[in-house]
């Protein structure tokens, strides 16, 4: 089945803010309405590299594409994202994140020469991450905000400012072994519900709920890998009950390195292991 | 107007007058005061060494004045010992008693407070004293003294400290005193259990007493004991509301109290140990499927158990009475209950004591018969020491039944219990076979044997009479034996050695059998059992086989060997420590910044792989199939070496060796030349 998803997207949103440009709140409709359904596909790299005993540069790359007439999932690239951030290691039930991001967006209508084909979009973000171990499992807790500087890709759009409020609830269920270790398949739940606000933000608090279920596979004690089907939904940005509807296919590698020197490891190690 | 001038002229003429009497009579008060102040002895600190009423020594700080060239105590008293051992083990223990003093008398509120600590964590600095923290066990006894008498609120504390906090209490009762008699309600508990109960005002136990047994996974169990003014009349346990009542077999629980049929007895161990005597009958079906009449009697245990601590050895703590230890206070005494005795006439207490004496005795010949060396060797080859000591194994096995109804006998506490009740429940069955078969020279053989009769009840005098004929039965025998036993004596210095070969033997087996030893048992020590206790065995045996002749050239070499069994026990042991050390080793554990766990990782895999995999079942199947005496400290040296060339391997850089492993065919004795062989990895 192929989706014109973009397509139809674009054009009801167009009509949307077009038609009721002065006025909309009494214009509103009776009921929420759901954008037709799209797909997307993200892939995403992780590291987190130790460089002392606390701090870790915490380095992530998303490419994403989205689905379009041509093909679901895949059919044009939607974003590129550089996430960077130096993590510290409070205790380890406990980390923090302060750092950048700078997103590249693509033309939601490459060729279109109403939309630029390119827009940056910069934020600052910082996370606070409690882990809780269980007798087999880990559950996490992950409170993440972003201040974030964006425009659409419509030429000569402004730039607005939003912050992001952002909790996520995930898990790693071993389903092969009674621990996390290499060799280990394990489940993830994960949810995130994602706030936003900012003078634009008028009646769409509601940004994305993300449903991220995943499959994974610890290769050894430095990687990881997940698969996993994502159903997002959330208010859009100008119409407040215009919900986003969306199905995203993501697969990421997580790669967790130490570049401390070697004699300073903790545990310790030998010269050629 | 002058009226009023006038009023207020006489007026501040009074109030002047006032002043002056008021000043007048506080100032005498206040002179009479200092004066008899000083006619009194001025109060005296002593600080310093202090022995206790037993003998204990520590530093106490008290007050006192001087009366008549003697100390009397006034005021404040702390004694403390404390003993560190912080070199050895960062262990302190000690205890602390103090409490107030008014003219030598005990007169407040005391405490006695001892502490089982071990030193934990780091050091901290706070202000200028260093500072650790303690995990251990800390156990209280606090009450109040009146003029030397026990007055008023008693508690006794068990609990355990982790990191200098009090973690869990494991014990804790509560109760009052008025004027040394225990009055009102006691209240306490312990892991998984809660106590109330009531003493009347004779400060005997009355009422119900509750002891809810808390369960994780099913309704509390309560336990009610009945005590009618100290007599326990009924026993109850008590589920979802619904009660059952408990029977004590053997323990009257009819008689009323008023009729002079009771005894009044202090609660001491006895008491609890008669009630642990009695066989319980009760309804169990209420508890199928959730619980076992062995666990409901773990539960009565744990309430004598507490029982026991509270009512018997309130002032008690490790066998000594806390407050008997400084002088200034009457005895407290234990509580009291009231018992129905089931006294002994004097011709049953002397036959129980002359049944439990020729139990022992004969006991004591028969086992010194059995583990004589002259014998142990002595029966392969003499047929008259084999029928014994065949013999003396069946005497043994019935004396060892006949054992503990006789203890419960010459025990006290029989005396509280309806013995012949308790006793009439066992069936007492001694009975002997009309023969008995033996093994000489490898040969099963049978003869008859003239066992005393059956012994069926536990009328004393039957006992008396049976343990009689048993005891002479065996002094005949030892006596008959003596000639057999001493030939095998009279071979001086081979009989010394025997012994000691015996004595070899049996600690080997000892140490090889894990329900047995003491010492530590790994899965090697498992894995090896059998094989060494076979090896032992059959060596034994072929060597009681031979003439005197042959066992005086064997037994050196025997023994020697037997020295090599012992040895292997204690290299087992070291060998799975070694296994684990360099498996460990072998092991990386590697922070995950995803998962926020630590996973392991094998480093050399390859290598370790092969090691572990390989050689080491290799090496070990080895030295069990090929269990010698010849062969075990050179199968044992293959190991050793192959673990010491591991440990060597972690620090260096094997991928050269790693790839004559993968290359090398599989064959155990190629994998050990290749990591043996030092060139590989040098080269």
């Amino acid at each position: 089945m192929t989706f014109n998803t973009r397509a139809i997207t674009l054009l009801l949103t167009s009509w949307f803010l077009f038609s009721f440009p002065a006025n909309a709140q009494d214009e509103r409709p009776d009921e929420a309405i759901k954008q037709p359904l799209s797909t997307a596909a993200w892939n995403g790299f992780y590291g987190k590299f130790r460089i002392s005993d606390k701090i870790f540069w915490d380095a992530q790359f998303h490419y994403r594409r989205v689905g379009n007439e041509s093909a679901d999932y895949l059919g044009q690239m939607g974003q590129i994202y550089n996430r960077h951030a130096i993590n510290y290691l409070v205790n380890e039930r406990f980390s923090v994140s302060l750092g950048p991001v700078l997103r590249l967006n693509f033309s939601p209508d490459p060729g279109n020469p109403e939309f630029d084909n390119l827009v940056l979009e910069p934020r600052i973000w910082h996370e606070y991450l409690f882990a809780m171990p269980l007798s087999r499992s880990m559950i996490y807790h992950r409170i993440r905000i972003e201040h974030r500087w964006s425009r659409s890709n419509a030429v000569g759009a402004d730039w607005i400012f939003r912050n992001r409020w952002r909790y996520k609830f995930y898990m790693n269920i071993p389903l092969n072994n009674n621990k996390l270790a290499p060799g280990t398949v394990f489940f993830t739940p994960d949810i995130e519900i994602i706030m936003q606000n900012g003078k634009k933000v008028v009646d769409s608090p509601l940004e994305d709920l993300r449903i991220n279920p995943s499959i994974g596979y610890i290769l050894n004690p430095r990687v990881k890998l997940t698969v996993g089907m994502m159903y997002t939904t959330g208010q859009t940005l100008d119409a407040g009950y215009l919900y986003t509807n969306r199905w995203i296919f993501r697969t990421n590698a997580y790669f967790s390195l130490d570049f401390r020197k070697k004699e300073s490891r903790v545990p310790r190690t030998r010269l050629f292991d | 107007m002058i009226y009023r001038h006038i009023y207020r002229f006489f007026l501040s003429q009074y109030l002047i007058h006032q002043f002056v009497t008021l000043s007048f009579c506080f100032t005498c008060i206040l002179l009479l005061s200092t004066s008899v102040l000083h006619a009194q002895e001025p109060t005296q600190r002593y600080e310093g060494r202090y022995r206790l009423l037993d003998s204990v020594t520590g530093t106490a700080i008290y007050d006192y004045t001087m009366v008549a060239d003697d100390t009397v105590k006034n005021g404040n008293f702390r004694f403390q010992q404390f003993i560190e051992h912080y070199q050895d083990s960062d262990t302190i223990h000690g205890f602390v008693l103090d409490g107030p003093f008014s003219g030598n008398i005990k007169n407040g509120p005391w405490r006695f407070v001892s502490r089982d600590f071990t030193v934990s964590g780091n050091p901290q600095a706070l202000d200028a004293r260093v500072v650790y923290d303690v995990n251990g066990q800390e156990s209280l006894i606090k009450t109040t003294f009146k003029s030397g008498i026990v007055n008023g609120q008693y508690e006794l504390i068990d609990r355990n400290l982790v990191d200098s906090y009090a973690a869990d209490t494991t014990y804790y009762a509560q109760f009052s005193y008025e004027m040394g008699q225990p009055q009102g309600a006691l209240r306490g508990s312990a892991p998984n259990l809660r106590i109330e109960g009531q003493f009347d005002q004779e400060g005997f136990p009355h009422g119900d007493w509750r002891f809810t047994h808390i369960q994780d996974s099913i309704a509390d169990i309560i336990e009610i004991r009945r005590y009618d003014h100290g007599f326990f009349s009924k026993h109850y346990y008590e589920l979802e509301r619904q009660r059952y009542e408990i029977s004590h077999i053997g323990f009257d629980t009819l008689v009323r109290s008023g009729q002079g049929l009771l005894t009044r007895l202090p609660v001491t161990s006895t008491y609890f140990r008669a009630l642990e005597y009695t066989e319980l009958l009760m309804d169990t079906t209420a508890l199928s499927g959730v619980f076992t009449d062995g666990n409901l009697q773990i539960l009565l245990s744990r309430s004598n158990q507490f029982m026991e601590r509270v009512l018997a050895n309130p002032a008690s703590y490790r066998g000594k009475n806390v407050w008997q230890r400084v002088a200034g206070s009457t005895l407290i005494p234990p509580i009291r209950i009231k018992i129905r005795k089931f006294p002994f006439s004097d011709e049953e207490k002397r036959l129980n004591l002359a049944n439990e004496k020729l139990l022992r005795e004969t006991r004591l010949i028969i086992n010194q018969f059995l583990d004589n060396p002259a014998v142990q060797t002595g029966r392969f080859s003499q047929e008259e020491l084999a029928r014994s000591f065949a013999a003396f194994g069946i005497y043994e096995s019935r004396l060892a039944a006949l054992a503990p109804p006789l203890a419960f006998l010459v025990d006290e506490a029989a005396e509280y219990v309806d013995h012949h009740a308790i006793l009439n429940r066992k069936k007492l069955a001694l009975s002997y076979p009309d023969s008995i078969s033996y093994e000489h020279r490898d040969t099963t053989k049978i003869a008859l044997y003239n066992f005393p009769p059956a012994l069926e009840n536990y009328e004393v005098a039957a006992i008396n009479r049976h343990l009689t004929a048993i005891f002479n039965d065996v002094q005949r025998v030892v006596q008959q034996s003596g000639k057999f036993v001493q030939q095998v004596l009279a071979q001086g210095e081979l009989t010394s050695k025997e012994q000691q070969l015996i004595d070899l033997r049996d600690s080997v087996m000892h140490a090889f059998s894990e329900q047995e030893t003491a010492q530590p048992f790994t899965p090697l020590h498992r894995r090896f059992s059998e094989a060494v206790h076979l090896q032992l065995d059959s060596t034994f045996r072929s060597y009681s086989l031979l003439s005197v002749q042959d066992r005086l050239i064997a037994i050196d070499s025997l023994l020697s060997c037997y020295q090599a069994y012992g040895g292997l026990h204690a290299t087992l042991g070291q060998l799975q420590q070694r296994l684990d050390q360099i498996d460990e080793e072998y092991t990386r554990s590697i922070w995950n910044a995803y998962t926020y766990t630590y996973m392991e990782e094998r480093v050399k895999e390859r290598l370790y792989n092969t090691y572990h995999d390989e050689l080491i079942p290799y090496l070990l199947t080895t030295l069990q199939q090929n269990l010698d005496c010849n062969t075990l400290s050179t199968s044992l040296s293959r190991i050793y070496s192959l673990l010491d060339r591991m440990m060597d391997l972690r620090m260096e850089d094997t991928r050269e060796l790693e790839r004559q492993l993968r290359r090398a065919p599989k064959d155990p004795e190629q994998y050990f030349e290749i990591i043996s062989n030092k060139r590989v990895t040098e080269g």
